[in-house]
């Protein structure tokens, strides 16, 4: 009984995350979003963290994202999701001179719109590898412990632990980031793990009372 | 004797914390006035090092698919994908090229939405996918690739070695590949005819030759099969002066029609009677004479000729091969390789249907600086700790222990990868974290077999044995994986791969020797 409530709730809360998924779909962070990319090189060392700062300033409270461009750390990006006006530019333009001491023009800002990487392109490459351990796996279940019953249900809790992962993500408006998909991968082994620990164990204090009875 | 193992078990502890400190901490020496570590550094993955930033923006020219192709009735295909190239690149102006100079205009000009047919829009998607298909091909997995579905400009990152620059030279050739008559241009094969294309080194008197080698489909290799038995080396084609031209062009186009064997012999014959007279009218000499010409093909990729060549014997295996380069000089040759991958790419998959142009070229750092990498491993750590604090108060002493011996072995973990070159992406870092709890799994099952504190050592070594056999059939699973991921060529699948395999590994070593020793000795 207290097993169905579980499975009830757990079916609800997939419905839900589809639901806000059809809808809303998935929050993702400036790198996967769509936004505008102002790249600039001051032509001295700069800090990136000052840089955020002075961004943060002039374009207020958008989410920024603030990356070192090529290898001589002179040069960097921003990130925004929405457009930047020409006051803002100017005004960025006017802060970085002033803290770097050097005479940037309005032309050393390029500013381009950069579309959103697809998530299903971040999902890609991971299906193939981890398609295919789960089928060799379960195989495995079905030969070690003789028969569908193990390997349905470690389908079972993969599936839980995966959907559920996936409904935090969905309904607590989660971003996904480059961390997303290393701690699916991560909770995915860590259920094949454990789910297989206890299987052992089971096995093995069967195996211990069996000896015990015939004894 | 109760001495000596109190003493035993004191100097693995000891031995562990040396092993934690020298794989945490590290071990330096003077080296020009600068401590130098004498462990190697972690060789960092993409997602954690940086990645190479290229955008693709449709090129200039108007033509994408050359005039061969019409030549093979496909001009209703040319006309549109060149029609769509006009349009997608006015548009693709007017939304990107927003510089700071036309700061006046840049709003209007992102707020307007260009209207792209669906046609284009199928031909934008259809760019990427064959970008993706290239990029495969060349086994280049860890990249991200994104198409603006209203300019048709794609965005690309790709991981940073020293293949990027070969990589990125011709990732935007259109590749259209065609093996035409020297003479009167007739394209004879294209890109449908290849089913695959390989690369190869042989070692030759101390050189090294790459050569590449193009497999025909069943068609392509029947067409093969007659060109290299019509170009052979010593078929002439009888090219004729203006006078012998007027006076018998049936006789002309006849001949050369009988030499070649083709599937379009109308088009053909068209073809080769206005060559045939454009040759004739630029000739300054009006002799009547018939000069002899050795029959040769052209093998050309993108109108560029690639090479023109005869042939000695016909060959009828459907496989043509061709010589890249010869040296003996190693970076010659990895040169050569890497440019014939790239051919290769290109010529397995279709050409492109528009033509498009490296806009912007940047190696951009990750998005995850050291402050971010610093969190996940404080993470880490935090969730080592909780899962320690649970072992030691569940099982006490014998938890602290545990927790000692995990540690030691996480250490031992990140010294071997280090020596074997392990590239660690975020992947492979978690993999490190994942490796504690496997290892903690194992003296859970260990010290809850030991709990009885009334063991001989006969019984405690029988519970070890047990356990260590129990915890290996548990890493099957992890080891099936593990194989899995080593053998993908993705950075980060494989990184993780990589670490797990390593886990495995040093954890039954590790087990069957410290931690044995350590039971033996309680």
């Amino acid at each position: 009984m207290k097993k169905k409530v579980i499975y009830i709730a757990i079916v609800i809360i997939f419905i839900i995350a589809l639901i806000i998924t059809a809808v809303k779909g998935l929050s993702v962070n400036l790198k996967y979003a769509q936004g505008y990319t102002i790249t600039f090189t001051v032509g001295k060392e700069i800090n990136l963290n000052e840089i955020e700062q002075i961004a943060k300033n002039v374009l207020g409270k958008n989410e920024l994202l603030v990356q070192r461009v090529e290898l001589f750390n002179d040069s960097a990006l921003i990130k925004t999701r929405d457009e930047v006006t020409a006051e803002q530019l100017e005004e960025l333009c006017n802060k970085i001179n002033e803290k770097y001491d050097v005479e940037l023009t309005k032309d050393s800002f390029e500013m381009t719109y950069e579309t959103n990487i697809r998530l299903r392109n971040v999902v890609e490459p991971y299906i193939i590898p981890i398609g295919l351990s789960t089928l060799l796996i379960l195989g495995y279940y079905a030969v070690r412990y003789k028969g569908a019953k193990k390997m349905l249900e470690l389908l079972k809790y993969l599936l839980i632990a995966e959907g559920l992962l996936y409904s935090i993500y969905a309904i607590g408006r989660v971003q996904v980031n480059e961390l997303t998909m290393p701690i699916g991968l991560m909770v995915y082994t860590l259920v094949i793990i454990i789910y297989t620990a206890i299987c052992e164990s089971n096995m093995n204090n069967k195996a211990t009372k069996s000896r015990q009875v015939r004894n | 004797m109760k001495a000596q193992k109190k003493l035993n078990v004191v100097l693995i502890v000891l031995v562990i914390i040396l092993i934690s400190i020298i794989s945490f901490v590290g071990i330096y020496h003077m080296e020009k006035n600068q401590m130098v570590s004498m462990l190697p550094n972690y060789i960092l993955g993409t997602n954690i090092s940086g990645y190479r930033k290229v955008t693709l923006e449709l090129s200039d020219e108007e033509a994408q698919i050359d005039s061969e192709t019409v030549t093979l009735g496909e001009t209703d295909l040319t006309e549109n994908v060149t029609g769509e190239n006009e349009t997608s690149q006015e548009e693709g102006e007017n939304v990107t090229n927003q510089s700071l100079a036309d700061e006046n205009t840049t709003t209007n000009e992102t707020s307007t939405t260009p209207s792209v047919s669906a046609e284009e829009k199928e031909n934008y998607k259809k760019s990427a996918e064959i970008i993706k298909a290239r990029l495969k091909s060349l086994e280049v997995e860890d990249y991200s690739i994104s198409v603006d579905g209203s300019t048709g400009k794609i965005e690309l990152t790709l991981p940073e070695n020293d293949q990027t620059d070969t990589i990125l030279s011709d990732i935007v050739q259109v590749g259209n590949f065609s093996i035409s008559d020297t003479n009167t241009g007739e394209v004879l094969m294209t890109n449908k005819d290849i089913r695959s294309v390989t690369v190869e080194k042989s070692e030759s008197y101390g050189y090294t030759v790459v050569v590449m080698n193009i497999n025909f489909n069943t068609a392509g290799s029947r067409k093969f099969r007659n060109i290299t038995k019509d170009y052979n080396e010593n078929a002439v084609v009888e090219e004729t002066s203006e006078n012998t031209t007027n006076e018998q062009p049936t006789e002309s186009v006849e001949n050369t029609t009988d030499v070649q064997s083709t599937t379009t012999p109308d088009t053909e014959n068209e073809d080769i009677e206005s060559n045939t007279s454009e040759d004739s009218t630029n000739e300054e000499s009006t002799e009547d004479a018939t000069e002899a010409k050795a029959k040769t093909i052209d093998l050309k990729i993108d109108d560029t000729d690639m090479l023109s060549t005869g042939f000695s014997e016909v060959i009828d295996n459907g496989v043509l091969t061709l010589t890249l380069g010869t040296s003996a000089d190693s970076e010659e040759i990895k040169n050569s390789l890497y440019g014939g991958y790239n051919i290769a790419a290109i010529l397995e998959n279709e050409p492109l249907p528009l033509t498009y142009q490296v806009s912007e070229n940047v190696y951009i750092a990750s998005t995850l600086d050291i402050n971010d990498v610093t969190i996940m491993i404080a993470t880490l750590a935090v969730i080592a700790v909780i899962i320690s604090i649970f072992m030691i108060i569940k099982f006490k002493m014998k938890g602290l222990l545990s927790t000692i011996l995990s540690t030691g072995f996480v250490a031992l973990l990140l010294i071997i990868v280090r020596y074997t070159n392990v590239t660690m992406s975020l992947e492979g870092f978690l993999a490190v974290g994942l490796a504690f709890i496997i290892n903690t799994i194992f003296n859970y099952m260990l010290f809850s077999n030991l709990k009885n504190k009334n063991l001989t050592k006969e019984e405690r070594i029988a519970k070890y044995n047990e356990s260590m056999k129990k915890y290996s059939l548990t890493l099957i699973p992890l080891l099936i994986l593990s194989i899995v991921c080593c053998f993908t060529n993705w950075d980060t699948i494989y990184s993780f791969g990589m670490v797990t395999f390593w886990t495995i590994l040093i954890s039954l070593i590790y087990n069957l020797t410290i931690t044995n020793l350590l039971v033996r000795n309680k």
